[in-house]
């Protein structure tokens, strides 16, 4: 069982996110560690890893350390956390999450949706790349409108 | 009967038919056993400050569930702790649901932060938050999965679009959740540490002795919120 210290285990239960925001703004390390060992835990609970996760896609100046330890469950998440990993990896928006986002192409459309959405926000050249595959290509309208959607934002 | 349509027409600016359960009592889903009065409910409208609150339940296209399920309690809930505490009320101007796949079938928000100060608008939000503006309330409630970074509940919202969103099938929204956000939105009261408290930061399912409390300069600033009206 992962120890949580008073204040971060409180953000963690918050109904809005704005708790855990400021936790991040905080920007202890100890907070960093809890909730990486949140996110590796197979005993987390489902709501727990996802706002580790989020939190930590958006925790300043250790977002290779975050991608690492998000990339490490990306096999044994659910569908609703694998959403929420990829909103955390385009939050990181580093080449390394970019990478990881573009590795890990999933079967649900809804998880693809929202890898759009991730590498919308990066806009490297290599987002943008696989983004308008995807507005071409991919197997799912929803998934293919949202690709071109974003494109046409992007462009206006 | 003439009496009621005087009121309704006059203080809640609705014409037409209209409904004693909708329109008069503000009764959009199951109704809970508890008592409805209406005689009540017009003194209420006719002498009692409220605020208006549109109600929109976003289904993937396609669906064909309704509105969200536990709408009435939550706004039974909010009439509950407001009028207890601070004397006013919440009126629903209407229920509605979007069948659309703007935040993907799942219906999860991919949402920039939840923060009151500085917040910035993710382009989902920006389109979430253009739903039911047409509804005759400034105050929108959107009833949605949840978000991407696994919240129950949110009041930041776009500049000039009041309003919040809760998780409608989430495991974590509890009977305060909505209540608590809009007292986000109402009177823009902040997190405190009091847990007996609506506002209580640490989760609204670590409220203890319910229902909860609101303090006297809560309901002042809800008092004095631009939105809340009187007949």
């Amino acid at each position: 069982m992962v120890e949580i210290r008073e204040q971060l285990e409180k953000a963690l239960n918050s109904d809005d996110l704005g708790p855990l925001e400021t936790i991040v703004e905080q920007g202890d390390p100890d907070d960093f560690e809890t909730l990486r060992e949140l996110v590796r835990s197979e005993e987390t609970s489902e709501t727990y890893r996802r706002r580790a996760m989020s939190a930590l896609g958006r925790w300043p100046d250790r977002e290779d350390e975050a991608a690492e330890a998000i990339e490490s469950v990306l096999p044994r998440l659910t569908e609703i956390e694998r959403i929420t990993a990829m909103s955390a990896l385009g939050r990181i928006g580093t080449p390394a999450a970019r990478d990881i986002l573009l590795r890990s192409r999933s079967d649900a459309p809804d998880v693809r949706r929202q890898a759009v959405n991730a590498l919308a926000r990066i806009r490297d050249e290599a987002a943008m790349d696989a983004i308008r595959e995807m507005a071409e290509e991919d197997d799912s309208e929803m998934v293919r409108e949202k690709a071109q959607e974003l494109l046409a934002r992007r462009d206006t | 009967m003439a009496s009621v349509r005087n009121t309704v027409r006059s203080c809640l600016d609705k014409s037409g038919t209209i409904s004693l359960r909708e329109d008069v009592l503000g009764v959009y889903g199951d109704d809970n056993p508890q008592d409805r009065s209406v005689l009540d409910q017009l003194d209420r409208i006719r002498n009692d400050p409220f605020v208006r609150v549109a109600l929109v339940t976003v289904r993937p296209s396609g669906s064909t569930a309704g509105q969200d399920g536990d709408l009435q309690r939550d706004l039974d809930n909010t009439n509950r702790v407001y009028q207890n505490e601070c004397g006013g009320w919440v009126y629903p101007v209407g229920s509605r649901v979007v069948n659309t796949n703007l935040l993907g079938t799942n219906v999860l928000l991919d949402q920039n932060d939840c923060s009151g100060n500085g917040h910035s608008v993710s382009d989902e939000e920006d389109d979430l938050f253009d739903l039911g503006r047409d509804m005759g309330a400034d105050i929108v409630c959107y009833f949605i999965n949840g978000s991407t970074g696994g919240a129950f509940g949110c009041a930041a919202h776009p500049d000039g679009r009041r309003g919040f969103w809760t998780a409608n099938s989430s495991p974590g929204r509890t009977p305060w959740t909505f209540p608590h956000e809009l007292g986000h939105i109402v009177g823009d009261n902040g997190h405190v540490s009091d847990t007996d408290n609506l506002m209580y930061g640490g989760g609204t399912n670590g409220i203890t002795d319910p229902p909860p409390d609101l303090t006297d300069p809560q309901c002042n600033r809800i008092g004095g919120d631009e939105d809340l009206e009187t007949c």
